[in-house]
């Protein structure tokens, strides 16, 4: 399969601030895209790029083979879906369903069946006739999306359109809208700063941080092996120790903390000695050095930490401790029976070494090549 | 419920007394079997009946009707093209222009009827029904601008760029989605312009031709010679009328604040 969208070196600025930079990117025919980051990342802005609500300052965005840079959003093949559902107040439910085939003049028993079919798949036929004010927040997501699924696009972009739903609802949408991709087949573009969200819909997610992607990959690829502090930081939790970059011995990296040698199997990305680096470690694979029977330096990296607190959640417990540096250090573990830790208590802590990733921060290290 | 203060409800009906005694006691005399305004004398129609019977009275309101409405419909017309360009386009100098709208809703009526005679004057344009329009239209054209633009401020700006998305023009967006949207603030304003239309006597008294006496202008009129009691039932009538829009407005109102709540 090719690829529905390709961007390159997409730029927008305006007057003095960037907001995106420069972005490349592939979006594969079929996808599940999701572009995650904080707010004011760029995120939105690419998308409105891609629709063609904003003007690019530099680069191209081409869809489905075709460069798209001046072509007005009413002739992309793309269809979105607004965070505000942006539903046409004064047009039933069925009529704003209808909207963009009476625009492109298809005969009215086109129309009609298209509509219906729709309908039926957002299951709304009893509310039809009403008026979007009259629906909950749930229903006008889903005239939002049928509105544009019904123009059958190339792509449909969604720009957090479940950001307005309670919890429970946005969970049972976002499986919802899962199924609904796998079965049309159609490419879709999401945009949400919730993490959780994006790996739960993404076939993969582009990691955007102040204008700029700073990694995509699948959910697990990401979780497992970020190659920035940011991306490691901003996909779940993990503890970050700042090294620096020693050399590479066969597989083994090896990075310098606290005049301590750390040592990481593996690492996907080569760095050049002397280059600051972080060490992410998740906190669910950091242990107790005395709880693991064959605990050896060979397998793991072990260091001091002092004891702060517990903190019980159900069936785990995560543990604070800070570093002799100061840093806050997290470890997450199925809660035991009887496991007790004074605070100010110094303790051995260790982790895999194949379970730790090398990543940098941004600007801060240029990778030599990938692995 | 919150007890309400005694002193509180002496303000109430001090000030409601206020504001309705005049209206209250003109409503009571026009029904004055009386023709002298002293005291109460028994209930009649007569004033009615020679109201209606009065061929002036029924020009003048004839004059006033084809008056506010045309005044009113071009307003409605102006003002929304105006407020939709307004929230379309941005352009250097909009803010300037946006004060300068407001201008001659402030500008004392009197003036504006002395200014606007000289410009008629200086075209050697004839007073006529024409003239009064085009005054009204000056300052009704503002009102129904404003109703609109505020209407229009309230407009999800998205709602239109999901037209284009859908594959509207710029054109069909605003007749398809922002037109059927603003309705509601048109009638209102319009209402409202009609209603300054209606009552105006200032403005109207400078540009207006001699045939052309409007409902104002002939109560002003019929002062001069002294209150007579079918002035009372006039008034008594218009403001039944004026009540009548009044309501009609502020539904169209709530229509409108329902839809926007969406």
């Amino acid at each position: 399969m090719g690829n529905m969208i390709e961007l390159r070196g997409v730029t927008k600025q305006y007057g003095d601030v960037t907001v995106v930079n420069g972005i490349n990117l592939d979006v594969r025919e079929g996808e599940f895209l999701t572009f995650l980051g904080p707010s004011g990342c760029g995120k939105t802005t690419t998308l409105r790029m891609i629709a063609g609500f904003e003007d690019v300052t530099a680069g191209t965005v081409v869809i489905n083979g075709k460069e798209c840079n001046n072509i007005p959003p009413n002739k992309r093949d793309v269809n979105t879906v607004f965070q505000n559902y942006a539903l046409f107040p004064h047009l039933s439910i069925r009529d704003n369903i209808a909207f963009g085939l009476k625009i492109k003049k298809l005969p009215k028993k086109v129309i009609n069946e298209k509509v219906d079919r729709m309908i039926k798949l957002i299951k709304l036929e009893e509310h039809m006739d009403k008026k979007p004010s009259q629906l909950s927040g749930g229903q006008k997501q889903r005239v939002a999306i049928a509105r544009s699924l019904v123009n059958e696009p190339k792509v449909l972009l969604l720009d957090e359109p479940l950001g307005a739903l309670d919890l429970k609802l946005r969970k049972e949408m976002q499986i919802e809208l899962k199924h609904l991709q796998k079965e049309l087949g159609i490419t879709f573009i999401y945009v949400t700063h919730d993490q959780e969200e994006a790996l739960t819909i993404s076939d993969r997610i582009a990691i955007v941080n102040k204008g700029n992607i700073e990694q995509i990959g699948t959910a697990e690829e990401i979780y497992e092996y970020p190659c920035t502090k940011f991306a490691a930081d901003f996909i779940g939790e993990t503890n970050l120790l700042k090294c620096k970059m020693l050399d590479i011995v066969d597989k083994t990296s090896k990075v310098e903390w606290q005049g301590q040698v750390l040592e990481v199997y593996n690492n996907p990305r080569k760095y050049l000695a002397g280059y600051n680096v972080y060490l992410s470690i998740r906190p669910e694979n950091v242990h107790f050095a005395d709880c693991i029977s064959d605990f050896n330096t060979e397998k793991y990296n072990a260091i001091e930490a002092i004891y702060d607190e517990e903190v019980y959640i159900g069936n785990i417990s995560r543990h604070i401790l800070h570093t002799s540096d100061g840093h806050q250090f997290k470890i997450s573990r199925f809660t035991r029976k009887g496991e007790h830790f004074e605070r100010g208590q110094k303790i051995k802590i260790c982790w895999s070494k194949k379970r730790c990733v090398i990543v940098h921060d941004e600007g801060g290290g240029p990778t030599d090549e990938e692995a | 419920m919150k007890k309400v203060h005694y002193g509180s409800f002496l303000y109430a009906v001090f000030f409601l007394f206020l504001l309705y005694t005049p209206i209250v006691v003109m409503i009571a005399y026009s029904f004055n079997n009386s023709e002298i305004d002293v005291g109460w004398s028994g209930f009649t129609l007569k004033w009615y009946e020679e109201l209606l019977a009065s061929s002036d009275a029924g020009k003048a309101v004839i004059n006033s009707l084809i008056v506010s409405s045309f005044s009113t419909v071009i307003s409605v017309l102006l003002g929304a093209f105006a407020a939709i360009g307004f929230h379309e386009l941005d352009f250097r100098g909009k803010a300037a222009l946006d004060s300068f709208f407001y201008i001659p809703t402030i500008v004392p009526a009197m003036l504006l009827g002395v200014s606007l005679l000289m410009i008629f004057e200086l075209l050697h344009i004839p007073l006529s029904k024409a003239t009064i329009i085009i005054s009204h239209v000056t300052f009704c054209a503002p009102v129904t601008f404003n109703t609109i633009r505020v209407a229009l401020n309230g407009f999800d700006k998205s709602i239109e760029e999901a037209a284009l998305d859908l594959g509207c023009t710029k054109f069909q967006t605003i007749f398809k989605v922002i037109l059927p949207n603003i309705v509601p603030a048109m009638l209102s304003g319009g209402l409202l312009a009609f209603t300054f239309s209606l009552e105006d006597v200032l403005t109207t008294f400078f540009v207006a031709g001699p045939s052309d006496e409007t409902l104002s202008m002939y109560i002003f009129g019929q002062m001069r010679t002294g209150m007579k009691p079918t002035l009372n039932a006039l008034s008594t009538l218009w403001i039944a009328a004026t009540v009548a829009i009044g309501v009609l407005m502020q539904m169209a109102q709530n229509k409108a604040a329902k839809n926007t709540a969406n």
